[in-house]
């Protein structure tokens, strides 16, 4: 009987204490935010990688074309043998894949050739105009890495293949060869023009962030200009370089808009645009299977990265704080280093815009005289005899919608994201050493593995007939917010990390001790002081989204369509007078977003 | 108290029942089949004037069309019809289904009418499905076929031809299609790729069923009979034409440009929609139809013409239908469609100006069973060219 | 005022026992140092006292009332235990201005309008910070900082004052100046503080008594004097000295307490134990008596470098393969290589178990 009831008593202390735990947890904001983010970050990160493994390993109702007597959803090996090894593995997998392979390779050595020589001129030598030099330098990577592909169709366009000539033949008369106008060369360089700014970014920051101290330090023992570049600078800024590369690498291998346009008319296909052709025909099961290939090939790129250099918030801009620097005398070649910076950033930068400004401009495509300028395909009122009777962008209600489209999505997105960063910056935090903390950290950072088309593609399935508690959001402008959410979340959680564990410890801590609740220590501590970090998050998210083409080309629906997938439909069709013109609208509200981050950033350096 | 309870209980209990009830005796999709008076429930006659009525309370519809004309249709409608609006979406077939398949499984009701072509995808995974539903305006019953009044309209054909440059050529510079895969016109045959057209793809399926008549073709072009490194002589053709440096565009328009853009020395042929003539007759371009390459010049293209399941403006879709089907002389909503390269399915409209009569057109007609399900053995095949 | 009472607290942090089963009874109205190197556990047992830290297991006490315990299943959340803290980098709202960041508690603690500014402006007063009520945080010195931080801990009139190596950011000179304050604060409001420190002679100068604390335990509990002069063992006597006190190996024969450097040293009868083979004997800088000529009980020692500070002289001197830190006043003229004689003050020697480094005997 005791020995009973003393059991009784035991069980009911154990019971109070779990009581206890739940009451504490619940007090626990951030453990109750951590648990509910994990629920989620698992079903929207976790659960679509699930659904697209299991669509490869069934047999789906387009099978039926294949072989006419499988049941939909038994278990099957099929997709997987047949591209892998097929028939038409050759052209399906392995082509595109050597062919993703040898641009991303391609790409990220001349951007990180380009970048690196450009960020040190700018950072670490007496070039002239180094503000504007990097102000210009890094415009590209605020732009669609597709808006200099359009501009090279512009210039080089062969009178074979493109039918009208581009400015190249105009000016020299002569055609371009099929090489330079399409295929893998242009593909690579187009990339490279783009993908150059974001090694720069990080390099430059790098650069700025080594101490003049220690190169200092080496010349005091005697060391020349070219040693201390060699065994100081170079070794310090080595992992940001790394990064850069492989970095660049990764997003290659997801680009799609740049192979869409130059690859096609010569039959190139890469990985993404083969996935594209999948999806478009409604072979999911091989897009999934490219997709998942994809992804693999991320993930062991982004894995060597954090290998590199073991700490993986680095794939973040690295912010350097200003060190005293000395700068490198250029010396007898400064002239000339100033005329191929000068020329470079002309040709690379400046030229791409002119010209597919220039395009929107001529009524007939390719007659570059000004007898052929026009206004008509942005104010002109419906003409049958052109763009298939549309009206100019401007005067458009599709593509002023299309316009609204993309901002409200690029809005929507960039605030969601921002107050979700904020929140599992908030977790991560508080809970840095603890199992929650690290778990919704690294879930958060799983998206940026997911090359954009391939996310696309799985949320296009996942969410397109309703699965749990959410309906069904095909065709909905919801699916594009939830799809841009996600993929940007890594992003904006690392800006949301480091502002919280800036002002999540002791300020928070003080406002507890003063009795605040959670929710006002939420409202009148953190929000408020995350406020600037938060905004120029917001900015860059949405500029991100923007910009944004590869993630939402098969989630839009007619009524959802941005600026960036009526380009992609508009220069499929041929009208690439009108499809230019909207890139050009677009690049315009990019660059006017960009000036404002800049001012928001500005300005928060001088508060703080 | 307790008798309360059990009779709000009962009552609850009742109206619950009351509701399924309701929901068992008539799915949604019937009630709207009723409401549009569609399908099973659609009436020998229309009464257009009440349509119209209906049509303004709903007060727009929503058309996909694989043909951006429907811009111009946008402005004839509302002229004709005020105080709807027509929201047009210029969307590839392939589109275009993908996104009334996923719409509907999504319950998402979106669009109202569909304009498009690959008539072994409308028919297979369309029609036979129920997502979209056929609508015959009595009014043209008569003047139509028997193949495009059922199981779904059609439109108008179009078809995509062998075209040349005929500033630089007087007569066609080919005289069959085997002529293309010979060496002078390496790298210049210009075709839309076919991951991207429906049309294109039925087009290149069409020759490989008709592999008899190229294998024909084919001795008497070169006098021998064809060595077969694929199954047949049509695929041995697509091989041979891909070999041959063929250039994939991304549109007809673009192939149109190329072909047909004046001043050219050396100019490209392309197999290309018909229906681009227009350019011609404006002057902007100059290209004519090869129409005497044998065995065909091109290969037919009906588009049809459908109201999408439970369409939320199905009276303003009925409307928009009619008008679209158009008159004897080609007017109304047919004039956008009433152009050289296109013709109405309907047997009592007169031939566009400037344009031979279809019946003089040697193109073939795609057998959409057979495409249906060749379609995936055609995509292997294809990419094994790449 | 309420004192506070830990029964047996513990806290891990991952394996790491920060905290290991402490327990200290805090009176009401005393000031009380926690002192320690970094990683003893001191700010963790302030936190856990705030409520900012929840304890794996224990009691804690706050006047009557019982804020944690693990049997009871009991924790009251920060803003409900009665407590005012200052932390080690002010936590001063940077977004509010001074007048903001003292109203703040008030405010949420749903105080009238005018009573908040009465009694911010009694709390600036008390700081003698008036007249920067609208200026933001960035804009004041350190010290003014530190004196805002002081004002918003009082503001709100709390029974405890909570305070996390307050003065370790601000420079030498103010941190006598804020010493100062806080000490005079103490006073005249008589709250009971609990105070973080490493820094031993701000423990000896504030505290009314001091805990001593090393690897999560605490090693001696006692008024700073007591502390100061007989410390309980040997972490606690080489914390407390600065400079470093002597420490010279030795043993006891015979009831006598011999030691390398000096010899045999008298101790009162019975304090020893009879034989012990292996103590230490320490002896503070300022114990040790230094004189010219031989006096009876001195060793000869020769001088290896003067060190003047100021106010003292620290010497240190080798006397049989020993090296002596010694204090001296200022007027001491000693030179180096001298030669001089040295003999501990009576009654100054404590004697540790070499083994247990805990006291034998102290007052030798």
């Amino acid at each position: 009987m005791r020995a009973v009831s003393q059991g009784y008593q035991m069980d009911s202390v154990t019971r109070a204490y779990a009581l206890y735990r739940v009451r504490r947890f619940l007090q626990t904001p951030y453990k109750v935010a951590g648990a509910v983010l994990i629920i989620l970050l698992a079903y929207f990160i976790i659960g679509p990688l699930v659904t697209m493994m299991q669509t490869t390993l069934t047999w789906q109702s387009e099978d039926l074309r294949y072989a006419p007597g499988v049941s939909p959803g038994t278990l099957t090996l099929f997709h997987w043998s047949r591209v892998l090894f097929g028939r038409t593995s050759a052209s399906m997998l392995w082509k595109p894949l050597m062919n993703t392979m040898a641009i991303s390779v391609g790409v990220s050595v001349l951007a990180l050739a380009i970048g690196g020589v450009l960020a040190w001129l700018v950072v670490r030598t007496d070039l002239p105009f180094r503000h504007l030099v990097s102000e210009l330098a890094v415009i590209p990577y605020s732009l669609p890495s597709w808006v200099i592909a359009l501009a090279w169709i512009v210039v080089f366009k062969n009178r074979q293949i493109g039918g009208v000539t581009g400015l190249f033949e105009y000016i020299t008369g002569a055609s371009p060869p099929n090489w330079l106008s399409y295929g893998i060369i242009p593909i690579t360089l187009c990339l490279a023009l783009h993908y150059y700014s974001f090694a720069f970014t990080l390099i430059s920051g790098a650069l700025s962030s080594v101490d003049a101290e220690l190169e200092e330090a080496a010349e005091m023992v005697g060391a020349t200009r070219a040693q201390i570049l060699r065994k100081i600078t170079f070794p310090i800024v080595l992992p940001a370089i790394l990064s850069a590369l492989i970095l660049t690498f990764s997003r290659a291998v997801g680009t799609f808009g740049t192979p869409v346009f130059l690859g096609l008319p010569v039959r190139f296909y890469v990985l993404s645009t083969m996935l594209y052709a999948n999806m478009e025909n409604r072979f999911v099961s091989n897009a999934y299977i490219l997709a998942l290939l994809m992804i693999l090939i991320s993930a062991a790129t982004v894995y060597a990265n954090t290998r590199i250099i073991r700490a993986r918030r680095s794939f973040v801009t690295l912010g350097g704080r200003g060190f005293r620097r000395r700068l490198v005398k250029l010396g007898r070649l400064k002239g000339i280093v100033t005329l191929l910076v000068a020329g470079f950033l002309a040709v690379g930068v400046l030229l791409p815009l002119v010209v597919l400004v220039w395009q929107t401009f001529m009524l007939i495509e390719g007659d570059f005289s000004p007898s052929n300028f026009t206004l008509h395909y942005w104010i002109g009122l419906p003409n049958p005899r052109f763009a298939e009777g549309e009206a100019g962008i401007l005067r458009n209600p599709m593509i002023l919608g299309g316009a609204w489209n993309s901002i409200r999505l690029a809005l929507t997105t960039a605030l969601i994201t921002g107050v979700a960063g904020t929140l599992v910056g908030y977790v991560v935090a508080k809970g840095r050493h603890t199992l929650l903390g690290r778990a919704v950290e690294q879930l958060t950072f799983l998206p940026f593995l997911m090359p954009s088309i391939a996310f696309g593609a799985i949320y296009l399935t996942m969410f397109s007939r309703p699965h749990w508690i959410i309906p069904s959001l095909y065709g909905t402008f919801s699916i594009l917010v939830l799809t841009c959410s996600i993929k940007s979340l890594p992003y904006s959680a690392r800006s949301g990390i480091s502002s919280m564990l800036q002002i999540g410890g002791e300020l928070e801590e003080a406002a507890e001790v003063a009795g605040a609740s959670w929710f006002t220590r939420f409202r009148r501590i953190l929000i408020p002081l995350s406020k600037s970090g938060f905004l120029a998050g917001f900015l860059l998210t949405f500029i991100t989204i923007m910009r944004e083409m590869s993630l939402i080309v098969l989630l839009v629906s007619p009524s959802t369509r941005t600026l960036t997938t009526m380009t992609y439909r508009y220069n499929e069709q041929g009208l690439n007078q009108m499809g230019d013109a909207i890139t050009v609208l677009l690049v315009t509200l990019i660059l006017i977003s960009n000036f404002a981050i800049k001012r928001v950033l500005r300005s928060r350096e001088e508060t703080s | 108290m307790s008798r309360k309870v059990l009779l709000s209980v009962l009552v609850v209990l009742t109206l619950v029942m009351l509701q399924a009830g309701l929901a068992w005796g008539e799915t949604p999709q019937e009630k709207w089949l009723k409401d549009a008076k569609l399908g099973p429930y659609a009436p020998a006659a229309e009464d257009w004037q009440a349509i119209y009525e209906a049509a303004k309370k709903e007060g727009r519809v929503v058309i996909y069309s694989m043909s951006s004309r429907v811009f111009k249709l946008k402005t004839l409608f509302e002229s004709a019809y005020p105080g709807i609006e027509v929201i047009p979406y210029d969307l590839p077939t392939n589109t275009q289904i993908e996104k009334i398949k996923r719409e509907q499984a999504s319950k998402v009701y979106n669009a109202d009418v569909c304009l498009l072509t690959g008539g072994s995808l409308i028919i297979h995974d369309l029609v036979k499905s129920h997502l979209l539903w056929n609508f015959v305006p009595p009014e043209v019953r008569d003047v139509l076929p028997p193949q495009y009044r059922e199981p779904i309209m059609g439109h108008h054909i179009s078809m995509k031809v062998v075209i040349y440059n005929s500033e630089k050529y007087s007569e066609p510079p080919v005289k069959s299609l085997w002529d293309l895969t010979k060496p002078e016109w390496k790298g210049k045959v210009l075709f839309k790729d076919p991951f991207r057209d429906t049309g294109n793809m039925e087009w290149l399926m069409t020759v490989i069923q008709h592999s008899e008549e190229m294998a024909a073709e084919y001795k008497r072009v070169f006098g021998k009979d064809i060595t077969l490194t694929t199954e047949n002589a049509g695929q041995e053709f697509i091989k041979m034409l891909v070999k041959n440096g063929l250039v994939l565009m991304s549109s007809d328009g673009d192939i149109a440009k190329a072909v047909g853009t004046k001043g050219q020395k050396d100019p490209p042929i392309g197999i290309c929609d018909y229906g681009k003539m227009r350019d011609v007759i404006d002057g902007k371009l100059v290209f004519n139809v090869a129409f005497d390459v044998k065995p065909v010049t091109g290969v037919f293209q009906p588009a049809f013409l459908g109201i999408v399941n439970q369409a939320p403006h199905p009276n303003a879709a009925k409307l928009l239908i009619k008008f679209m089907m158009g008159d004897k002389q080609g007017g109304l909503g047919l004039e956008p469609w009433h152009v050289p390269g296109n013709y109405s399915v309907r047997t009592d409209v007169v031939t566009p100006a400037g344009a031979k009569p279809l019946s003089e057109m040697n193109c073939w007609m795609p057998d959409f069973e057979y495409i249906y399900y060749h379609t995936a053995e055609f995509f292997d095949f294809w990419l094994s060219l790449l | 005022m309420p004192g506070i009472v830990l029964k047996n607290v513990s806290k891990k942090f991952g394996k790491v026992a920060a905290v290991n089963n402490v327990s200290l009874e805090i009176g009401d109205g005393e000031f009380v140092a926690l002192l320690g190197p970094s990683g003893c556990g001191k700010t963790t047992i302030l936190r856990m006292i705030a409520g900012l830290e929840e304890p794996d297991d224990g009691e804690i006490t706050i006047g009557d009332e019982v804020v944690f315990s693990r049997r009871k299943g009991v924790f009251v959340p920060p803003g409900r235990r009665n407590v005012g803290m200052i932390f080690q980098n002010y936590a001063l709202w940077p977004h509010l201005t001074v007048f903001s960041n003292i109203a703040f508690g008030l405010e949420i603690a749903g105080v009238p309008k005018d009573e908040i500014r009465r009694k911010v402006q009694a709390a600036l007063e008390m700081m003698q910070i008036q007249g920067f009520e609208n200026r933001y945080i960035n804009e004041m010195s350190g010290g003014q900082q530190q004196r805002v931080a002081i004002a918003r801990m009082l503001v709100t009139g709390p029974g405890v004052f909570l305070m996390d190596e307050p003065l370790s950011n601000l420079d030498a000179k103010l941190r006598l100046d804020m010493r100062a304050e806080i000490k005079r604060l103490h006073a005249d409001l008589g709250r009971t503080c609990v105070y973080v420190t490493h820094d031993q002679v701000e423990a000896l100068t504030l505290a009314t008594k001091i805990a001593v604390l090393d690897k999560g335990t605490v090693q001696q509990f006692a008024e700073p004097m007591e502390l100061y002069r007989v410390p309980a063992n040997l972490f606690v006597a080489e914390f407390m000295g600065n400079p470093a006190l002597n420490v010279l190996h030795g043993s006891v024969r015979e009831g006598r307490l011999v030691v390398e450097g000096f010899g045999e040293l008298e101790a009162p009868a019975g304090t020893l134990p009879t034989a012990a083979a292996g103590v230490i004997a320490t002896l503070r800088p300022e114990d040790v008596l230094v004189y010219r000529t031989h006096e009876p009980g001195s060793v000869e020692a020769r001088v290896h470098s003067v060190l003047p500070t100021g106010p003292e002289v620290i010497v240190r001197a080798r006397c049989n393969r020993v090296t002596l830190t010694i204090r001296q006043s200022p007027e001491s003229d000693v030179k180096p290589d001298e030669v001089i004689y040295v003999k501990p003050r009576q009654g100054a020697v404590n004697v540790y178990d070499k083994r247990s480094n805990t006291l034998i005997c102290a007052c030798v």
